[in-house]
């Protein structure tokens, strides 16, 4: 049964409970004299629920990626060394190799340890951008751009990292979005476990006349080094982040301070 | 930003109203609190990792469309998060039903004294949805993005039509059109599929 526009706009009111008393039981008694009718009806509300779980879906699968990035990587702890004799009775040679050996396991200790430590601050401080329209040009982007760029909003949320970074990477560049461009893919890189490729974006993107995009921008540069372990250029960002009361990832770059050094 | 510490609801019922409401952060905060257990209880009941995933989101799926849909509806003595749980873990028992009966095993008495006929209700609704996406995968671009806004994202018609650069009236016709080859694909998928 093929519907007229009214019709469908009538079964749309039957199944958001928007009709008045009257018109409810009347649509009703039109329903059971009508099978194809009936069965319209029927396929609407199937497809109204379907609609519905799909959005409960994103919303869900966004969960658990969160979730899941938010785990602590579980690492093996190092080693300990069995130490089964007084060092004393070494030879000097055994004796000054093992200086050698406990000096290197140490750095490697050390090392290990930093390197959870940074992890550990990621994890913990790593959320995805849930308001992505923050920055974004809207108003200057031409209708197309404006729809990729929507649909690679979609695709972010649903933890669908590589479908971004494909789109964004063959999207012609132009001026309206060149910025906002590098942010998305750097973020999407980051997001993706892939840190080192995010670096460049996001310190392209900071280029950016928009202030609240060059906050992200630099936030989640800051994160970038701090999940590949560099440190020293982490530590200058967090702390004009940190200090910064109208930033709002303030708070969460003391934390992330607190915890790398 | 989803940058803030997971939220403390006040009270079951703020925790109920924002689940509702379809918010991020109580989603986020109910799979922090219930996933750790479901997936610990699927292990020690037959169950993979990959098992505890797969019927967590089932089940967490099949509760929170019944939030929206009024099936289920806020129980000021029950706790949001063991209710979840007894979705998950319903889920979870259908599946080892229907491998029993596959494999004519046997369950423990503590599971199969357990009724899952509701659940295998809910079940079956995940066909629909199913039926529903592959649909709307059949759809134009054009199309797709239109009933995915409205009905998904549920975004105004008024959005929809500054993003389309479209006047709102004719965004309403398209959408009527979009609906209208959405259920005929629908039709045909559920026919292939007898549903």
């Amino acid at each position: 049964m093929k519907l007229t526009e009214d019709q469908y706009e009538l079964i749309e009111a039957y199944l958001k409970n928007e009709l008045s008393a009257p018109d409810r039981a009347s649509f009703e008694t039109d329903i059971q004299s009508d099978a194809a009718l009936l069965a319209e009806v029927g396929r609407q509300r199937d497809l109204r629920l379907g609609l519905r779980a799909l959005g409960i879906q994103h919303v869900l699968e966004q969960a658990r990626t969160n979730y899941k990035t938010a785990l602590p990587a579980a690492e093996p702890a190092p080693k300990r060394l069995a130490v089964f004799r007084t060092f004393a009775a070494w030879p000097s040679w055994v004796a000054a190799a093992s200086v050698v050996v406990v000096l290197g396991v140490g750095y490697y200790a050390y090392q290990q340890t930093a390197g959870r430590q940074t992890d550990l601050a990621y994890n913990e401080a790593f959320r995805s951008d849930s308001d992505l329209m923050k920055g974004f040009p809207a108003e200057t982007v031409p209708a197309e751009t404006r729809i990729t760029f929507l649909d690679a909003f979609k695709n972010y949320k649903a933890g669908k990292y590589d479908r971004v970074i494909e789109q964004l990477k063959t999207l012609p560049t132009d001026k309206q979005t060149i910025h906002y461009k590098n942010y998305l893919l750097g973020l999407s890189y980051l997001a993706n476990h892939q840190p080192t490729e995010s670096i460049p974006l996001l310190t392209k993107a900071q280029e950016t006349p928009s202030p609240e995009l060059h906050r992200k921008a630099e936030w989640f540069l800051a994160l970038a080094y701090v999940k590949t372990n560099q440190k020293e250029q982490a530590v200058p960002i967090l702390n004009r982040i940190s200090t910064n009361k109208a930033n709002p990832f303030q708070s969460l770059a003391q934390r992330v301070l607190q915890k790398i050094q | 930003m989803a940058t803030r510490p997971l939220p403390v609801y006040k009270t079951e019922l703020d925790f109920y109203e924002a689940l509702r409401r379809r918010e991020e952060r109580a989603y986020q905060f109910l799979y922090a609190h219930v996933f750790p257990s479901f997936q610990h209880w699927v292990l020690t009941n037959n169950g993979s990792e990959m098992d505890a995933e797969d019927a967590f989101q089932k089940g967490l799926l099949n509760f929170l469309l019944n939030i929206e849909t009024g099936k289920y509806q806020f129980q000021p003595e029950a706790r949001i998060t063991t209710v979840a749980f007894e979705y998950c873990k319903r889920v979870w028992l259908t599946e080892l039903k229907s491998a029993r009966l596959r494999h004519r095993g046997t369950l423990p008495d503590h599971l199969e004294l357990i009724d899952t006929a509701d659940v295998e209700k809910d079940l079956e609704r995940l066909d629909i949805v199913s039926a529903v996406q592959q649909s709307l995968h059949q759809m134009k671009d054009i199309c797709r993005k239109l009933l995915d806004w409205f009905y998904v994202e549920e975004v105004s018609l008024r959005e929809i039509a500054e993003r389309l650069n479209m006047k709102e009236e004719s965004v309403k016709s398209k959408r009527y059109q979009c609906a209208e080859k959405l259920k005929a694909f629908y039709r045909q998928t559920t026919n292939h599929q007898r549903l």
